[in-house]
């Protein structure tokens, strides 16, 4: 006789599925209001009661589908409601997806995860993939660009570096454990994470509830603690491990698990008993390619967090794992267990190899537009030439170079604050920088100190930063600190002020193999025609060291008097901020070369 | 035979003897190229004359060719047929050859055209061979039409079409307000979902049409 | 043919041969029927893209003469718009596997005269911004020239990547087709010379320094160039074949070392040996002669390099 051990696949006793769902409900309802909760202190109520809106849109429209699907089909639409727990799937799929989609996108979204994830291959326990993390991966994929704007500049652009996975995924994955502490002082430390305080996903942010939760489902005996514990073990190992080998410490380890959807997936998607492998050996492995699932295609992929489609692959094996770990399971232990440890150890080399080879620190560069991380007092505002005079009793007009005019503007400074901003004149492009001019943009420099940080307004980077560089030459001068001047406003007279717009002045970098030496090949018309000259300059010190004349075009006899060795040789020293006289009798050659010289200098300090 | 009863049943069979949603052939070009109309009835047209050709072809010659080496044979007249086809689209209508790209040269091995000329034109008159090529041909590009229908509606909100000759636009109505399209229905994605579903609906109508007669000579019995 | 057996292989084979035949004849007929029109419809497409950039310009399509110049692959076509510029179509690919093809163009000055998607599908909202029709990235372009760094676009990393790239790409063509060294974007990536042959050679004691001197004569450029010698600095002008990245002939135009033994360098026998000289060759010394020698060799290699681009 042979003796099967199996668990029952066919064993379903409604009575008891329902209370698992019940308290399910429960605890998704509580992370639900957390997250509300803590939305509405940061942001407001209405975020909060946005998060509690989109949850009931995405129910009542997972119940219709529902309802309609059973009414074609001629069942009885109450009691097939009552099995088919689409409530479930909807406040999952509202808690993993972020607090600025449209209601239009979860309505689709979730009609189509209820449709195609679950109504299609039978309903509720014979879907195959998780439906909510199916739809979630709808909104990614189509609905990235239809967002509620106003929502996400309330939420998402005053967030600098984005959510802590973005922020993360900009520094290829690994951050020194020198500079941990400045990175996760981002969000405010581990703390204000674990307690909601930082947005990602609605569902994501209350660590501590989503623990308590999982503790509470553990005790009613609701999920099962092999994939939740194995999953969450082999994360932190092997992130552990990982960022030790790059020099990163243990909080590295513990960012991984706490952000992104970790914590909420192991306890809420991967605990579902549907979609994941039925015997004990089978979830060990299905937890085991989860976590390296999510580790490498956090990692190496696009995607800021690997967690949800590391569960819908996952998913996908399902049916395969089931018969790996098949059989009898009594009498065939040990084969089953070397499987499993067989098949993990594999799995887990491949995260680790990809881990140590695959992964590259990145400074992520100051971008063109977004999310700014520099303190108003500390930003480069050289480019935009700002000059403010005071007008008395904190009262400033500003003026500055936007992206292709000086804007000004008049700004009010009491107590280090501003607390009023008035474009007076805009002189940069119509449509495009007057983005950055409007009311809902300048009323975000009230309150504003020089130790504020400010967002350019994206779309309209250049006008921003005249903004922002009038904002704080104005707070500057009102605490007596001098303004200080762009190299562009050079003293009247000097080369840097000469205006050779005539000249057309054109340099390129010839070489640069003595740095800092950087020689320039350039051309500038001259009387009648176009010289062209090498110009040599210390980048470092600003300074022309020469000037060679490669092409000689204007009049023969009169204009190279300007090309002399001895007039070429008044040009060695000369600075932007310096003077330096026309060859008299050949004015416009000595023009050209000025010229020359002057874009040269422009160039070697990055104007 | 009636009039109307033949046109009903024309129109059954359309749906029913489906090549793309009945016999499961050609998914290929059905999944790939129905994004749009334009696509949709260019490539529909270029199938149809090839295949009506290959048809007509295939059924003169099937009695002079051997038995072994009908497979060259076919595909010869075949893949001439296509690459003339494709150097008429490339001159003509520039930009349908620029849409549909790679699937113009793989009409040759779309699974319809060497299927029927196996199935039906290697034994039968060059009449009917014609007849079935054509029909054939006409049934795919109303699969594909309607592939494409309901992909560009979804996908981009609007329902266009324009002159595959001069590139001029017909009609573009926008149908779905900006914004709340869903681009899903443009890519890869979106075909298996709509071809799966429309499969089932045809199958679903098939499966009724056949209780009918059941029920029917059921009921005469 | 009635007689034949049809099962015999002769039959089969002339069968096989009549159908080929025939379908050749057609398909010849089809081609040179469609052949003209399908070469029209081509430059009828490309300049609407080239108009885009150049309006109203004098085009010609140079791709085939130029597109050596480009060794990472992303250059399709280069068109040179008489006396205004050169354009480029580029393809790269971003997030979208697919990939995208766009176009842009240099004015004689260098300055990049337009900037626009040909064909893109890069996510909607995130990389398809850097293609915006006017968009912020497009302006950014224009106020940039072939020496100013292409920036990435914050939110759109992995498309304006591959953007930076394929402008790198078009950089280097259009400053080896003007003579002119551009800035790169990225680290530059150096292929290392062959040890000891002229391009690895270290030359920086002999501070040589080449200017263009004439380049009437395409493909050979001129250069003026200077180098440390024994004491002083010698002179020379390097002609280059800009396009073989050889030398064709060195003359020595100013000689400031010891008479007597530098000048044993400079001989007519001795300077005949640099002719056919590319970086990856050695070229011994003049025995007796080695400073004089060195600063010959580093004249050479620079006026090389400066031919290449570097």
């Amino acid at each position: 006789m042979k003796f099967s051990y199996r668990p029952s696949p066919n064993f379903r006793s409604k009575r008891h599925t329902s209370r698992i769902m019940m308290d399910l409900t429960v605890c998704l309802l509580a992370v639900l209001l957390c997250s509300a909760v803590s939305y509405s202190i940061i942001y407001g109520p209405a975020i909060g009661i946005r998060a509690i809106l989109m949850a009931a849109v995405s129910v009542i429209t997972a119940e219709a589908t529902e309802a309609v699907y059973f009414k074609i089909r001629k069942m009885d639409i109450k009691k097939e409601l009552e099995h088919s727990y689409g409530w479930v799937t909807a406040l999952i799929l509202t808690l993993i997806t972020r607090i600025d989609v449209s209601y239009y996108a979860l309505i689709v979204a979730t009609i189509l995860c209820i449709i195609v994830g679950k109504l299609v291959f039978g309903g509720f326990g014979q879907n195959i993939f998780n439906p909510a993390a199916f739809g979630e991966a709808i909104i990614m994929n189509n609905f990235a660009a239809s967002k509620a704007a106003d929502v996400t500049a309330k939420v998402y652009d005053t967030l600098s570096g984005g959510t802590p996975m973005a922020a993360m995924n900009s520094y290829g994955w690994i951050i020194e454990k020198a500079n941990f502490p400045d990175f996760i002082q981002q969000f405010g430390g581990f703390s204000n994470m674990a307690m909601g305080g930082y947005p990602s996903v609605i569902g994501g942010s209350c660590a501590i509830v989503i623990l308590l939760c999982g503790a509470f489902l553990l005790w009613r005996k609701d999920i099962n603690y092999h994939l939740s514990c194995t999953y969450l073990v082999v994360l932190f190992v092997m992130s552990l491990i990982v960022g030790l080998y790059h020099g990163a410490g243990v909080e590295y380890a513990l960012f991984h698990v706490l952000g992104g959807g970790v914590l909420f997936g192991t306890v809420f998607m991967m605990t579902d008993p549907v979609t994941t492998p039925i015997s004990i050996p089978g979830r060990v492995i299905f937890a085991v390619g989860c976590a390296a699932l999510t580790m490498i295609l956090r990692w190496r992929s696009n995607l800021p967090d690997g967690v949800l489609f590391s569960i819908l692959l996952m998913n996908m094996l399902t049916p395969a794992i089931d018969r790996l770990s098949d059989g009898n399971q009594i009498k065939n232990r040990k084969l089953i267990r070397n499987k499993v440890l067989g098949v993990s150890a594999v799995i887990m080399l491949i995260t680790l190899l990809v881990g140590f080879f695959g992964i590259e620190a990145k400074h992520p560069v100051v971008s063109a537009s977004g999310a700014n991380t520099t303190a108003l007092k500390d930003e480069d505002f050289a480019a935009n030439a700002v000059e403010c005079t005071a007008q008395g009793n904190g009262v400033y007009l500003c003026k500055a170079k936007g992206f292709e005019g000086v804007n000004e503007a008049t700004i009010t400074v009491k107590d280090g604050k501003i607390v009023g901003f008035e474009v007076t004149a805009f002189h940069d492009t119509p449509g495009v920088g007057d983005m950055a001019t409007a009311e809902a943009e300048l009323t975000r420099y009230n309150g504003v100190s020089l130790d504020s940080i400010i967002d350019a307004t994206s779309g309209a980077s250049f006008t921003s930063s005249s903004l922002r560089a009038m904002a704080a030459a104005a707070l500057k001068a009102d605490a007596g600190e001098p303004v200080s001047t762009a190299p562009a406003a050079a003293p009247e007279g000097s080369l840097g002020a000469e205006d050779f717009s005539a000249n057309e002045p054109y340099c390129t970098v010839w070489t640069n193999t003595n740095k800092p030496e950087y020689v320039y090949k350039c051309t500038a018309k001259g009387f009648e025609g176009v010289n062209k000259a090498l110009v040599t300059v210390n980048k470092d010190e600003g300074k022309v060291i020469a000037i060679e004349v490669t092409e000689f075009n204007d009049t023969k006899g009169v204009g190279d008097a300007a090309v002399a060795e001895a007039e070429l040789a008044r040009y060695a020293g000369l600075t932007l901020d310096a003077k330096i006289d026309a060859t008299s009798g050949a004015s416009m050659t000595s023009a050209s070369l000025r010229a020359m010289a002057a874009a040269a200098l422009n160039a070697a300090a990055g104007n | 035979m009636s009039e109307t009863t033949r046109k009903e049943n024309f129109f059954t069979r359309l749906l029913t003897d489906n090549p793309v949603f009945g016999l499961y052939l050609g998914i290929c070009s059905t999944l790939a190229i129905t994004t749009n109309i334009n696509n949709a009835i260019g490539m529909g047209v270029a199938v149809t004359v090839v295949l009506t050709l290959s048809n007509i072809l295939v059924s003169a010659v099937r009695d002079i060719t051997p038995d072994d080496i009908h497979i060259p044979v076919y595909i010869v007249i075949i893949a001439t047929l296509v690459t003339i086809v494709g150097m008429l689209m490339q001159a003509y209508t520039p930009s349908l050859y620029s849409a549909l790209g790679a699937f113009i040269d793989l009409i040759v091995v779309n699974c319809i055209i060497l299927g029927r000329a196996e199935a039906f034109a290697s034994m039968n008159p060059i009449g009917p061979s014609a007849k079935d090529g054509l029909l054939m041909g006409i049934s795919y590009t109303v699969s594909l039409i309607a592939m494409s229908l309901v992909r560009q509606i979804l996908g981009t909100g609007i329902l266009s079409f324009s002159n595959p000759f001069t590139n001029q636009e017909i009609f573009a109505l926008r149908l779905i307000p900006k914004g709340f399209e869903i681009p899903m229905f443009s890519s890869q994605v979106g075909a298996f979902l709509t071809f799966a579903c429309l499969a089932a609906a045809i199958a679903a109508y098939k499966n009724s049409l056949a209780a009918k007669e059941k029920a029917k000579t059921k009921g005469a019995k | 043919m009635k007689n034949l057996n049809k099962d015999s292989a002769v039959y089969k084979m002339l069968l096989l041969g009549i159908v080929c035949g025939v379908c050749g004849l057609l398909l010849s007929g089809a081609n040179s029927l469609t052949a003209p029109l399908i070469e029209q419809n081509k430059l009828a497409t490309i300049k609407e893209k080239l108009e885009l950039i150049f309006p109203g310009g004098d085009f010609s399509d140079v791709t085939d003469q130029y597109i050596a110049l480009d060794e990472t692959g992303l250059v399709d076509g280069i068109y040179e718009a008489k006396d205004k510029g050169y354009i480029f179509t580029l393809h790269g690919t971003g997030y979208n596997s697919d990939g995208f093809t766009f176009i842009t163009g240099f004015d004689n000055d260098g300055k990049i005269a337009g900037f626009k998607a040909i064909e893109q599908k890069e996510t909607d909202g995130i990389g398809s911004r850097c293609f915006t029709d006017g968009g912020e990235y497009e302006q950014l372009m224009l106020t940039l020239t072939t020496a100013d760094p292409i920036p990435l676009l914050s939110g759109a990393t992995l498309t304006s990547t591959a953007i930076q790239k394929g402008m790198d790409a078009a950089k280097t063509v259009f400053g080896g087709i003007t003579g002119g060294a551009v800035v790169p974007s990225g680290p530059k990536e150096n292929t290392a010379a062959a040890e000891g042959t002229l391009g690895a050679e270290d030359f920086s004691a002999n501070e040589p320094y080449c200017t263009v001197w004439t380049n009437t004569d395409k493909p050979e450029y001129v250069y003026k160039c200077t180098a440390k010698g024994f004491e002083g600095t010698n002179q020379a002008l390097v002609t280059v074949n800009k396009d073989e990245g050889k030398i064709v002939a060195i003359e020595v135009t100013e000689f400031n070392d010891t008479e007597g033994v530098g000048d044993a360098a400079v001989a007519e026998a001795e300077l005949a040996r640099y002719a056919g000289l590319t970086l990856d060759q050695t070229i011994d010394a003049t025995s007796g002669a080695s400073l004089t020698s060195a600063s010959l060799r580093a004249m050479a290699a620079a006026a090389l390099e400066a031919a290449a681009g570097n």
